[in-house]
């Protein structure tokens, strides 16, 4: 049995009548970047909230590192990194002095790995954090995760607002820096073109569950995309449950489904009297928001 | 040969194919076209992944892919080399993968305007460019 | 550890820096106005204020900046403890705080001490320390409710207001209570420092300290809500006891103008005295002995609680003032024109060279300056001469007696009161600077109470006529007044006493102070002086319960009170997602704090979740129907 850096059993969390994360069954094993897509508000900060220990589950248990979040001692602390969007630092310090109570803390530091990733980004040792632009907080952010080589890096939407001379640096130093332990990266983006370059494992989350894991072109091959003809009415498609959209588009139904044989399904429409059913090529962008805007209204759904 | 080769191949997000495939449809258009010859070295799979600005796992699971279809060959300590052509599949395999590599074909130009001749003339001028490398 | 304290520190280094430099400026200011070691009001007030204030207004401000979601995110998740996080953040806030409210004062009184022959001591400084403990516990506490998932912890702001209380008391008890609030607010803030700031704390002990932060203000809340259920209803339906004067109680009684008290008084006996003295009083005129208690100060007790009259001695005959130093035990003369030191004084007399005077003729407890003319000790009252020279034993009270109001000038006389008495002293006499005198009267107090509510005396024509109003004269709770003939032939006689039967208001609103919080409260308040002062407030002989005869039924009522707090928490907390140690702690506890314990539990915990019925349904049907498309989902995904 592998060993799971990240372990969820039925995480429940919920705030007042809203519920964030329901039932979650979440197993990372160790190594390589796994990326975590979801909607805003479908559960993910929430999640590493829940994960660090900083708040506890309305019902379930989360462990990380082997060990309940609730126990989180201060020495796995150290194995653990967190990066955000928001890049929080202390604005009244300087970078090196940022640095130097950073490196204090953390016995493992690797001041080369601190360097090397710091020289990407244009940060003097003097300069205040209040002075440094988004992308070079962000910079000496990531320089200081790393040079802590965790075990665990969590990453949540942290090149939000990068310029992408900062954006390619970010993730040149992510997916290159070695830093001796297998560190597990968990990272967690909007941004497609990132996913798509850094993910070897998507873990696609909405409304507080998991939807789907698997790697990215696993994913891909399990939506296909149709285009057909159908005269009269579409409700038989509607609530098929592996049917994600249905859209008009000048004439034609343009269907996308998760999880169905091909084979079946052509020849399910066929008997429905749908002419001409045609499997199209999909991007991973496509598949992805496809599968989450499931449950959202859409403009052109078909009555 | 000690020498890396350059692999010039380059993968597009938002496309159909998800990157992986774009990698290993990419050496193999490389190494079909004879750009990679064989028994050259490519680069590592941290090399190719910091060109194409990729994950090194897509890269180590693209290698792996090829190694295993026979194209690639890993030496141990040397690196990865491009694989001298011989045959590992067995004739019905052989078969097989032709039918769905026409399938795939077939798929992708459907919908395009050109009549079967036609296509069939694209295909044997695209063989006689392979074979004349 | 150290790097987040530097860290910390300089985050608001500029800004306490600034506040120094504005409190010495104003300082400065003020030195130019007046004398700055002069016992005022509004300096202590000030400076216990914004002492207080700034370390609660700091405890919210930096707290409130580090418990921000991504800023506690990046303090919390660190190798380093939460305890010793808190440790860092307390030491800088502590030094912050002492160089923005304790270092202007004391900078001042250094120099003030080490440039001018202004009497400087260690009770001065010692009122820099109670400051930096004043400052230091605000910002425990604010911290402590900063960091609190319960709004409701809010309310224990309200125990600073024990730290800005401006009775004095012995040095080692303001030190004590100082060191002990410090202590207090320290464990509290501590413990609510927590990596999971949504989470209460399990610790029995931060849970019970929590209670205890709450207990003075919900006792308050609870009293002040006798508004809404009686006094509230009672003066719409136009039947307010305030309005019922012709009810003979105690309440009644006091607002009636003093003649018609002594009449009253005067007509329980039908004797022929008293008409003949009810004829006498119509015409009389009336006095009351001085309100305010007189107590010695303590050695060495923070000068600025010290009464602004009560600063120095007067020489009126020069700008000279004479001040008390507690460590030499002499008074120190001083030119506040010339800055220069023109003599001493002692029990021997006036000297110019301190080495000179003894031991013996120094002061052995701290006289209180009275009048400014008056040298006032426990049991002894001084005259000084400054023309001549001279200092002189006034008045001298017996071994086991002491002092209790200081004097106040009617009918001719000097009167006083001690423990034991009331004294009437001709006044000439006791003008005159040099005789030592002795009493015309002597009137022992009609009870063992010390401290009377009012006394009023009327000069009839054979003597006076005192009387003593309490509204704990017979016991706690039953009020009474008396009335005591002094004749001047050296006769006294207590013509009447009167036990009030009758209330204003039913007995269970009375004394709510003791009843509400019959163990906690009233042991708290026994032992730190209360910040409010009561209109009734228990003397000391009847203070803690055990002391107190109270009828049954108020006996009763404190236990129903306890065993209705009990149960109810123990219902309440049965459901809930607690240890079974916490559901104890929580039960038993609050059999001892009684209702306010009751009201502490709902504010301290989210109850509510787990007792109200419409959200236990809104969160079963949410559960049905995400468990449904779970299902369906898992069906055709290959998780």
């Amino acid at each position: 049995m592998t060993n799971y850096v990240i372990e969820t059993k039925a995480l429940t969390k919920s705030f007042g009548n809203k519920i964030a994360l329901n039932n979650f069954e979440l197993n990372i094993p160790s190594g390589g970047i796994h990326a975590f897509i979801g909607a805003n508000g479908a559960g993910k900060s929430t999640l590493f909230r829940l994960l660090l220990g900083l708040e506890s589950p309305t019902s379930g248990e989360c462990k990380i590192l082997d060990t309940p979040s609730g126990q989180l001692t201060p020495e796995l602390r150290g194995r653990i990194g967190y990066v955000n969007e928001e890049h929080t630092l202390p604005n009244w310090m300087t970078s090196a002095e940022v640095t130097t109570m950073q490196r204090n803390l953390y016995p493992q530091w690797r001041q080369d790995i601190y360097e090397s990733v710091l020289g990407n980004f244009d940060v003097q040792p003097d300069q205040k954090v209040s002075q440094l632009s988004r992308g070079e907080r962000a910079g000496l952010n990531l320089s200081m995760a790393l040079a802590q080589a965790p075990e665990v890096l969590i990453l949540d939407e942290p090149t939000l607002g990068l310029d992408v001379v900062a954006k390619q640096a970010f993730l040149e130093a992510l997916m290159y820096t070695e830093t001796d332990v297998n560190t597990t990266i968990i990272y967690c983006s909007h941004q497609m073109e990132e996913i798509e370059r850094v993910a070897e494992n998507l873990i696609i989350i909405e409304d507080g569950v998991v939807k789907y894991i698997a790697s990215p072109d696993d994913f891909c091959q399990r939506i296909n995309y149709w285009i057909c003809d159908i005269e009269g009415d579409t409700k038989f498609l509607t609530n098929l449950s592996c049917v994600l959209s249905v859209k008009l588009i000048e004439g034609q139904h343009h269907i996308i489904t998760a999880d169905q044989n091909s084979e079946h399904f052509k020849e399910y429409l066929l008997t429905q009297g749908v002419t001409n059913p045609i499997l199209a090529p999909i991007s991973l962008e496509k598949a992805i928001s496809s599968v989450l805007a499931k449950n959202h209204r859409s403009p052109n759904k078909a009555a | 040969m000690n020498k890396t080769s350059a692999i010039a191949i380059q993968i597009v997000t938002g496309d159909a194919r998800p990157i992986f495939r774009q990698i290993v449809d990419g050496i193999r258009k490389e190494i079909a076209t004879g750009k990679l010859a064989h028994g050259s070295k490519l680069p590592s799979v941290r090399g190719l992944a910091m060109q194409l600005m990729i994950n090194a796992n897509t890269v180590a699971k693209a290698y792996g892919e090829l190694t295993t279809q026979g194209l690639l060959e890993s030496r141990k300590g040397l690196g990865i080399f491009v694989a001298e052509p011989k045959q590992m599949l067995s004739s019905n395999e052989q078969e097989t993968r032709l039918a769905q590599a026409s399938q795939r074909f077939i798929n992708d130009v459907m919908y395009l305007d050109f009549c079967p001749e036609q296509l069939t003339q694209q295909l044997l001028n695209e063989l006689k460019l392979i074979k004349n490398k | 550890m150290f790097d987040l304290f530097i860290s910390e520190f300089k985050r608001y280094r500029f800004i306490a820096i600034i506040f120094c430099t504005l409190q010495i400026l104003l300082w400065v200011l003020i030195g130019k106005m007046t004398t700055i070691v002069e016992p005022h009001d509004m300096k202590n007030m000030g400076l216990i204020f914004s002492s207080c204030f700034g370390g609660g207004i700091f405890a919210f401000a930096s707290m409130g900046l580090h418990r921000r979601k991504n800023h506690w995110t990046y303090l919390i998740h660190r190798p380093l403890a939460s305890d010793k996080i808190h440790l860092a953040l307390s030491m800088a806030g502590i030094i912050l705080l002492f160089i923005a409210f304790v270092l202007p004062f004391l900078s001042v009184l250094v120099f003030l001490d080490l440039f001018t022959s202004n009497v400087i001591e260690a009770r001065h400084y010692w009122y820099c320390f109670h400051l930096l403990a004043v400052t230091v516990s605000a910002y425990f506490i604010g911290s402590f409710a900063a960091l609190s998932p319960m709004k409701g912890t809010m309310l224990s702001l309200w125990l600073v207001t024990y730290l800005m209380n401006t009775a004095t008391a012995p040095l080692w008890f303001e030190l004590v209570a100082d060191f002990s609030f410090i202590v207090f607010g320290f464990y509290l803030a501590s413990k609510a420092f927590k990596v999971n700031l949504q989470e209460n704390s399990r610790n029995s002990v931060a849970i019970l300290c929590s209670i205890v932060a709450l207990q003075p203000v919900l006792l308050i809340l609870l009293m002040m809500f006798q508004g809404i259920y009686y006094h509230g209803p009672v003066t719409i339906l136009g039947m307010h006891p305030n309005s019922n004067t012709e009810n003979n109680n105690y309440f009644n009684f006091t607002r009636k103008e003093l003649p018609l008290q002594f009449q009253q008084l005067l007509e329980i006996n039908s004797d022929t005295t008293n008409k003949s003295l009810i004829r006498q009083i119509s015409l009389s005129k009336y006095h009351h002995v001085r309100r305010k208690n007189f107590r010695a100060p303590f050695k060495n007790q923070l000068f600025l609680k010290e009464h602004r009259r009560r600063f120095a001695l007067i020489d009126e005959n020069s700008s000279n003032l004479w001040i008390f130093s507690h460590q030499q035990g002499v008074f120190i003369g001083r030119n506040p024109n010339t800055d220069k030191v023109v003599g001493y004084l002692s029990l021997a007399g006036f000297a110019q060279q301190l080495a000179t005077i003894d031991a013996a003729d120094r002061f052995q407890t701290i006289p209180a300056i009275v009048d400014f003319r008056f040298v006032q000790t426990n049991d002894r009252i001084y005259t000084v001469d400054f023309k001549n020279k001279k200092i002189a034993l006034k008045h001298q009270l017996p071994a086991d007696e002491y002092y209790t109001k200081t004097v106040t000038f009617m009918f001719e006389r000097a009167v006083f009161q001690s423990n034991k008495a009331t004294y009437f002293i001709d006044q000439i006499d006791f003008d005159n600077k040099t005789k030592q005198v002795t009493a015309e009267h002597i009137i022992p107090h009609p009870t063992e109470i010390i401290y009377y509510d009012n006394v009023a005396i009327t000069e009839v024509l054979n003597g006076f006529l005192v009387r003593y109003n309490d509204y704990h004269f017979y016991g706690v709770d039953q009020a009474g007044s008396a009335l005591v003939y002094a004749k001047h032939d050296g006769d006294i006689k207590q013509i009447s006493s009167y036990a009030f039967t009758e209330n204003r208001v039913p007995s269970l609103l009375r004394n709510q102070p003791f009843i509400l919080s019959p163990i906690v409260m009233n042991i708290v308040d026994g032992i730190v002086p209360s910040a409010i002062k009561y209109s009734t407030q228990t003397p000391k002989q009847y203070h803690y319960f055990w002391q107190q005869q109270r009828p049954f039924h108020i006996w009763l009522f404190c236990l129903l009170a306890a065993l209705f707090s009990s149960i109810a928490t123990y219902l309440l907390v049965r459901k809930m997602p607690l240890s079974n140690s916490n559901k104890t702690l929580w039960t038993l506890a609050n059999l001892i704090f009684a209702l306010p314990g009751l009201v502490a539990f709902l504010l301290l915990t989210n109850w509510h979740h787990f007792h109200l019925k419409k959200y236990r349904q809104t969160k079963r049907n949410q559960q049905a129907e995400s468990t449904a498309e779970l299902a369906s989902v898992k069906e055709h995904a290959n998780v």
